[in-house]
């Protein structure tokens, strides 16, 4: 009995030193550590989501706006699961957006996935934006004090090519991190909180690897998180948008978290 | 000189071009100045009412986004939330109801209500909230514990009865001019209800503990005594007071005039709606038009108090204002309410396998629209807030999940038949189809409003004495919608609620 434990040890750390080897960068990156006291995995199973329905317990609709002006001409954009994914469809001529939040708050280290799908309109697009993101932002803080982990695939009307780049914003004020020209994205965007740090990382559908974009100092506090599809940046005063803009996600995953705090309601 | 005028002419002719083509571009540039829906912006203040560090700022923008989208469910559950952690239950559970009148799906919201009355000494109102908890999610672990813990104690007492109708106090007495009287209330207890009687006689009873039953009046003191009894066998009962006097409708076969039928009613109000021109559904031709027919014909046949609400202006909010706010405020209960919608309908298929049935406000989307629609289970709650004692829902509008049931009534003297279910409360309900049906419009009208007119000035009078009610309404639609329409479409008809009739007078044939 004692030699079989011994023997799953080894295996362990002989896992967990390949894992390490993986890794380009001389200092241990989050995503090659593991999250320490998660809850199992049976446990975290029940806030994986398929999208095969909209599951009304685990997610609220949600859209925020970030100026009068955009809230006095904006239009909540179409969401609606098709084929076992939740399509977020953008309404033309208005600031438009879509969003999930999660209905749970995460405590503690944790590690979490979705796969999203954007073709990034090329033609006719110079008076929006197209940004889908997946975000983790400091519960119990307003808007201008935020802190906040995003990596979104987007594209502005100036760039030829959509770009991958993670954000984070820290007392409300945006520092933007690593980015990548890409073009449409087809894969899954990841967020990984690991005590006062937090990394965001892309991977493309049919690779196996992970890129991480960037790690910096984040909060410590519950976060709430949820994806998104907008036309339009925070700063944007005007739209026309004759196109709308479609994003698929899919297969949300919390692969570790310390704790998932339970809404009162 | 002729060659002058001739280019003096192409170049008038191109610079008419470049005018045109110059106007088409700017029409194709301008931007759109269509908002959003106030349901839109609802769902904006919302989200950022989650990311407020003051509670009380939060619930300033819930209060905010309810006013512009009263159909929006969420904002009631937190602001309801709000008020219970501060200890105002009383609030809280407005709120909680408001939510619930909604038709929210949030097992916690009932729990929560359940955990506030069960608090407050009210087992059994909390224990049926519990038992709504679990039918939307069953393993929620509150949910389990606290109805373990109220199942615990013994129980040795009998149903608590709530008595809606006749809502007089006990032991006052009520003058009532009918010789039948609807009796109508709840009765709740924690091991659920075995029987309700009325004066002896078994009532109908739903899974809620709602009850009803009709009963004959004797003229003088008639004292009405409602018994019920637990799943254990406690029972409890409760009694009023009412004085009958004589019947204001004379013995006759048939009604002589509108003004007969109109007697039976104080007041009698109409609350009309026809949607062409939706923001996000796709236009319909003839609803306007058959809004403002079945006003005519309404006006004719004695309803005095129409409200006419057309295209831009039945919004969601404006709609549920008419039916939160202004019927429950205007009418009493002797009083008829016909609500005529034609518009889009949509059908939801819902996680547990039933169907949810809406009628879609001009400002619905047509992906969201489950908050910005109107949903019958919305429309059934609210019947229970109008006084009146006949209501009818006529759905210009294909549904499903409208969970009606059907009784025809019978008498051997149709006088009496009449005279019995004007009496008794009623909500009726008719639809133009069922899920996956469309409706028709030929000829200037949909095909179901064409035969709804023509039921009303006379052809659904099936036993020809002058009247027609809720029910020979839906059994006169139904076939005959149904063949015109080559089986495309079939009404569907029942009741809501109550054993009476709404009732029309209509043209002597």
């Amino acid at each position: 009995m004692q030699e079989k434990m011994r023997l799953s040890l080894c295996l362990f750390w002989l896992f967990a030193i390949i894992s390490g080897c993986e890794t380009t960068s001389p200092e241990v990156k989050l995503s090659a550590s593991r999250i320490e006291k998660s809850l199992p995995q049976s446990k975290l199973a029940y806030y994986n989501d398929t999208f095969d329905k909209m599951r009304e317990d685990l997610w609220s609709k949600a859209a925020l706006v970030f100026t009068k002006g955009q809230l006095s001409n904006f239009k909540l954009a179409d969401m609606t699961i098709v084929n076992g994914r939740l399509k977020i469809e953008t309404q033309r001529g208005s600031f438009s957006k879509g969003a999930l939040a999660f209905k749970y708050a995460l405590r503690g280290d944790f590690d979490i996935q979705v796969d999203c799908h954007i073709d990034f309109s090329l033609g006719g697009v110079y008076d929006m934006d197209q940004v889908a993101a997946f975000v983790a932002h400091e519960k119990g803080l307003d808007f201008k004090t935020i802190n906040s982990a995003i990596v979104q695939a987007m594209k502005t009307p100036k760039w030829h090519r959509g770009k991958i780049l993670s954000f984070q914003k820290k007392s409300g004020k945006s520092h933007p991190g690593e980015s990548y020209e890409i073009g449409s994205f087809r894969g899954t965007f990841r967020i990984i909180r690991k005590g006062n740090k937090a990394s965001t990382l892309y991977r493309l559908a049919g690779k196996a690897k992970w890129k991480e974009l960037d790690t910096f100092s984040f909060t410590t506090n519950d976060v709430l998180v949820g994806f998104l599809l907008q036309n339009f940046i925070p700063k944007r005063t005007s739209i026309t948008a004759e196109t709308s803009i479609t994003a698929l996600f899919d297969n949300f995953r919390i692969n570790a978290a310390q704790e998932i705090i339970e809404e009162e309601i | 000189m002729k060659r002058e005028k001739e280019e003096a002419a192409i170049v008038t002719y191109l610079k008419m071009r470049l005018a045109v083509i110059a106007l088409l571009i700017a029409c194709l540039y301008v931007p759109s100045a269509v908002a959003g829906t106030d349901c839109d912006k609802a769902m904006a203040l919302a989200t950022e009412a989650m990311l407020k560090s003051k509670e009380e700022d939060s619930v300033r923008l819930w209060e905010e986004a309810v006013n512009l989208c009263p159909g929006f469910i969420r904002p009631y559950e937190l602001i309801g939330n709000y008020y219970r952690k501060r200890g105002h239950s009383e609030k809280a559970i407005e709120f909680f109801n408001k939510a619930s009148d909604l038709g929210s799906r949030n097992h916690k919201l009932y729990y929560l209500l359940a955990d506030i009355l069960f608090k407050k000494g009210n087992l059994d109102v909390a224990h049926k909230y519990l038992n709504k908890s679990l039918s939307i999610r069953k393993d929620y672990p509150k949910s389990v514990a606290l109805k373990a813990k109220i199942e615990e104690g013994p129980d040795k007492h009998g149903p608590k009865i709530i008595l809606y109708e006749p809502s007089v106090p006990r032991g006052i007495k009520r003058v009532h001019p009918y010789e039948n009287l609807t009796v109508r209330g709840m009765a709740t207890d924690r091991s659920g209800i075995s029987w309700v009687r009325i004066n002896q006689l078994d009532a109908s009873v739903d899974e809620d503990g709602n009850f009803i039953k009709d009963i004959a009046l004797q003229i003088g003191t008639n004292t009405i005594v409602v018994e019920a009894a637990d799943g254990l066998g406690n029972g409890s009962s409760f009694s009023v007071t009412v004085e009958g006097r004589p019947s204001i409708v004379s013995d006759r076969t048939r009604f002589e005039s509108s003004s007969e039928v109109k007697d039976l009613y104080g007041k009698s109000f109409a609350v009309v709606i026809g949607i062409n021109n939706y923001e996000k559904w796709p236009p319909l031709e003839f609803a306007v038009a058959d809004a403002g027919a079945v006003r005519n014909r309404l006006e004719k046949i004695g309803f005095d108090q129409i409200t006419t609400i057309l295209d831009k202006e039945a919004t969601q909010r404006r709609i549920l204002t008419e039916l939160f706010d202004e019927l429950p405020k205007k009418t009493t209960r002797d009083d008829r309410v016909l609500f005529y919608f034609a518009g889009h309908g949509q059908t939801e298929n819902l996680p547990d396998g039933k169907k949810r049935g809406y009628i879609i406000p001009v400002d619905t989307d047509t992906a969201n629209y489950s908050t910005a629609a109107i949903s019958m289970e919305q429309i059934r709650s609210l019947s229970s807030r109008i006084h009146a004692k006949h209501i009818l829902y006529v759905m210009d509008s294909c549904y499903s999940g409208l969970g009606l049931s059907r009784s025809l009534g019978a008498s051997t003297k149709i006088s009496d038949y009449i005279r019995k279910v004007s009496s008794m409360r009623v909500v009726q309900i008719i639809a133009a189809g069922g899920k996956g049906e469309q409706v028709q419009e030929r000829e200037g009208h949909g095909l179901f409003t064409t035969y709804f007119l023509r039921a009303l000035k006379g052809e659904a009078d099936i036993n020809k004495d002058n009247v027609v009610t809720g029910t020979e309404l839906g059994a006169y639609l139904r076939p005959t919608v149904s063949n015109a329409s080559r089986q495309a479409q079939t009404p569907l008809y029942g009741r809501l609620e109550g054993e009476g009739e709404f009732l029309f007078s209509v043209e002597k044939r």
